[in-house]
């Protein structure tokens, strides 16, 4: 008689916790699931931003800007055929005796060394709107 | 005793009888309570269905919006990308977002339109009140917004607005490949260039590699640009092509427009100038014909024509622009151009063979390309006698400019057909015809030929020491209303280095430039075009890292042509270099 009842005990117990385990597993699952679909979108929405910084990395390498950047900010021009070597044993190894032909050319308008503090030409564009700024001054100085 | 032992049995039989009852009882609870529990499953399970994963009962428009774009993508993947042969970027799809309104949902519509003011400037204001005054539950406010935008709405936080997302063709190199990368409409069905000419490949969502290469390209539209500039020229054209496989390098027209404003360009922008339209290249045509000449007779170089007065056939009269006046040997004819030399070539190979010599080359035809914009050449329809002797030099053959650098790049590559490509070839690919147009030996003759125009003939302006270039001018007058115009030129040059060996060819087409100081007034083909393709030579060395040659006048290649060279006077007093007009 009592072992009837244990076997019934155990046995509805167990189908309980198998039950309850079931629960658990899928609620996991269905979290599981949720958050699949959560970094799923957060990966499609970073393909997307790297989709657009490419195209803006594309934009930003226009040759025509680069070449109007490089205008403004690089002290260089651009090498000429006679520059190009073929192979590094054109270049004289420190012997002074060597004759070399030197490319001749016209000399660089402004100082070779870059210095990054300095104010650029290009950045003082508005002369216009400078002097009208000291006029004005002058005067409330004057009215004072 | 005995009652005792009834009373025993009795008791045996009722507890067998209970415990059954019992047994019966307890089982069915169990089996109750299982059922119970199982119910109580499946109500919960049904919760769960109905309530917890219902995602569209607590999503927000916006969400619902991001989903239904996202069901979008799924249905119809999203058009691929197309790059340079470097792998830089030329068109993309980006996903844009654009602001609707619900009308239902507005609350103040002057402060929400003078917000939205701010955020996006070129917004009409007529319209939008339209839109939020209509009975429709929806209405478009802006399309392709930017994300700075988006954010910018976002932060005003009225529920009347909502966001669509849809995809945009965006070209970042804006003009630099026009005509040839092409644009596509709205729904992304692509209209013109590589956008038409690869739609199924693109539309199914793979990316394409073009033979293009972005730096190249910019070399050539620059300079090109600088020439009409300087020359105050209507249009040009300029192209870079591999000799051995075909690969289009850069592909200029101009005027070009910005392909993500498509829709604005005016059409003389549009029209390509490269491979839509055809012109009448002039005395370009006489390499041909000299490839002809040397490849179907066997004469040599000193073989001599005679171009000491014009040529009269019929109502033709075919003249020199700088008249030598004197019998002329083949490199002779070359160098300075003469249209009676070429025109006395032409009737030597006769007008069939002659014919069939610039079909081989794919000068008759409309020519197969990787676009759908392809122009057919004007042939004339009846090929006379006199046909002959002016096709000789070129006259009353238009084709387009991509066509004739093909057709010059299987003469100098060594006589093999050259059928030109946009999309990339793999390196080490096998080369992609062996139909043999010219021979070898013919090929190397009409490389010295080229060579000499650029040494000694009317190429000179686009000499870069060093790089053995060689090429052909050509002048045409245009015809304009069935008349030739002597103010109305295409001045041209086709070159290819290194002439030993060639491996690029170089085409400059400039539509009707004019004379200026520095030229001394000359529009024509050695003044204008060949110092663009110099311009083009030196900066692609550069480039491409094609270190120079060192430059030995003796061993040119031109100069073993230098005996049948027979000029008396020394050309010091020359101003410039000379430029001969092919009729």
């Amino acid at each position: 008689m009592r072992v009837i009842i244990l076997k019934y005990t155990v046995v509805s117990a167990l189908v309980i916790a198998s039950g309850a385990m079931l629960m658990d597993v899928s609620h996991h699952v269905q979290r599981a699931e949720r958050d699949i679909k959560h970094l799923d979108r957060e990966i499609a929405r970073e393909e997307e931003s790297i989709r657009v910084l490419k195209a803006e990395w594309a934009y930003l390498n226009n040759p025509v800007r680069l070449e109007a950047l490089a205008a403004d900010y690089v002290d260089l021009i651009s090498p000429e055929a006679a520059q190009l070597i073929s192979d590094m044993s054109v270049i004289p190894d420190n012997d002074p005796q060597a004759s070399i032909f030197i490319p001749q050319r016209s000399p660089l308008h402004r100082d070779i060394s870059y210095d990054a503090s300095s104010p650029k030409p290009t950045q003082a564009t508005y002369p216009t709107k400078h002097t009208n700024n000291t006029v004005s001054s002058h005067t409330n100085g004057g009215a004072r | 005793m005995i009652w005792k032992h009834a009373r025993r049995q009795a008791i045996l039989i009722d507890g067998d009888r209970r415990s059954s009852v019992f047994m019966a009882q307890s089982r069915l609870s169990i089996l109750g309570v299982c059922f119970a529990l199982g119910y109580l499953l499946v109500m919960v399970r049904l919760l769960d269905l109905a309530v917890v994963q219902n995602e569209s009962l607590f999503q927000e428009p916006l969400n619902a919006a991001v989903a239904r774009a996202q069901d979008i993508k799924s249905l119809t993947p999203r058009r691929g990308d197309i790059y340079d042969r470097h792998g830089f970027l030329l068109a993309t799809t980006l996903k844009t977002p654009s602001l609707f309104v619900d009308p239902s949902l507005v609350f103040d519509e002057t402060s929400l339109s003078v917000s939205l003011m701010k955020i996006i400037p070129d917004l009409n204001r007529s319209k939008m009140s339209s839109v939020v005054q209509g009975k429709n539950r929806f209405g478009w406010i802006a399309h392709n917004i930017t994300p700075a935008q988006q954010q910018a709405v976002l932060e005003i936080g009225d529920p009347s607005l909502g966001f669509k997302y849809e995809y945009k063709r965006v070209y970042p190199q804006g003009s630099l490949f026009a005509h040839l990368v092409g644009y596509t409409d709205r729904d992304g069905l692509g209209l013109a260039g590589i956008e038409r000419g690869y739609d199924d490949v693109l539309s199914a969502g793979e990316d394409v590699h073009l033979s293009l290469d972005l730096r190249l390209q910019h070399v050539v539209r620059r300079e090109l640009g600088t020439a009409m500039e300087e020359f105050t020229a209507k249009a040009g054209s300029g192209i870079i092509l591999d000799v051995h496989t075909g690969e289009v390098l850069a592909g200029v027209s101009l005027p070009d427009f910005d392909l993500n404003a498509a829709g604005d360009a005016e059409d003389r922008e549009i029209f390509n100038r490269l491979t839509l339209g055809v012109y009448e290249l002039g005395s370009m045509f006489k390499i041909f014909s000299t490839a002809a000449l040397l490849e179907l007779h066997n004469v040599p170089m000193s073989k001599t024509f005679d171009a000491r007065k014009p040529l009269k056939i019929g109502r033709f009269t075919i003249s020199d622009y700088h008249a030598k006046k004197r019998v002329l040997t083949i490199p002779e004819v070359f160098m300075y151009s003469s249209n009676i030399g070429s025109a006395l070539m032409g009737q030597m190979i006769g007008g069939k063979a002659l014919r069939a010599f610039y079909a081989d080359l794919g000068l008759l035809d409309a020519m197969r390309f990787d676009i759908r914009e392809i122009g057919r050449p004007i042939v004339p329809k009846i090929w006379r006698k006199s046909t002959t002797l002016t096709a000789s030099y070129g006259h009353g053959l238009a084709t387009t400019p991509l066509q004739m650098s093909a057709a010059v790049a299987s003469i100098v590559n060594g006589g093999m057909a050259v059928h030109p490509v946009l999309i990339k070839v793999d390196e080490g690919a096998i080369a992609q015809t062996d139909v043999r147009v010219i021979s070898e030996e013919t090929s190397e003759k009409m490389r010295k030929l080229l060579r000499l125009v650029v040494t000694k003939g009317t190429g000179r302006n686009a000499d870069v020491k060093g790089y053995a270039l060689g090429g052909k001018t050509g002048t045409a007058e245009k015809s304009v209303g069935g008349y030739y115009r002597r103010d109305k030129l295409i001045s041209s040059f086709v070159g290819a280095f290194p002439m030993d060996n060639p491996r690029y060819v170089l085409m400059v087409m400039v539509d009707e430039p004019h004379g200026n100081k520095k030229s001394y007034g000359y529009a024509t083909a050695g003044w204008v075009a060949a110092p663009a393709v110099k311009r083009i030579l030196t900066s692609m060395a550069s480039i491409l890292g094609l270190p120079a040659d060192k430059y030995d006048a003796d061993n040119d290649m031109a100069v073993s042509l230098e005996p049948y060279i027979h000029d008396k006077k020394k050309k010091k007093k020359k101003i410039g270099g000379k430029s001969l007009v092919s009729y």
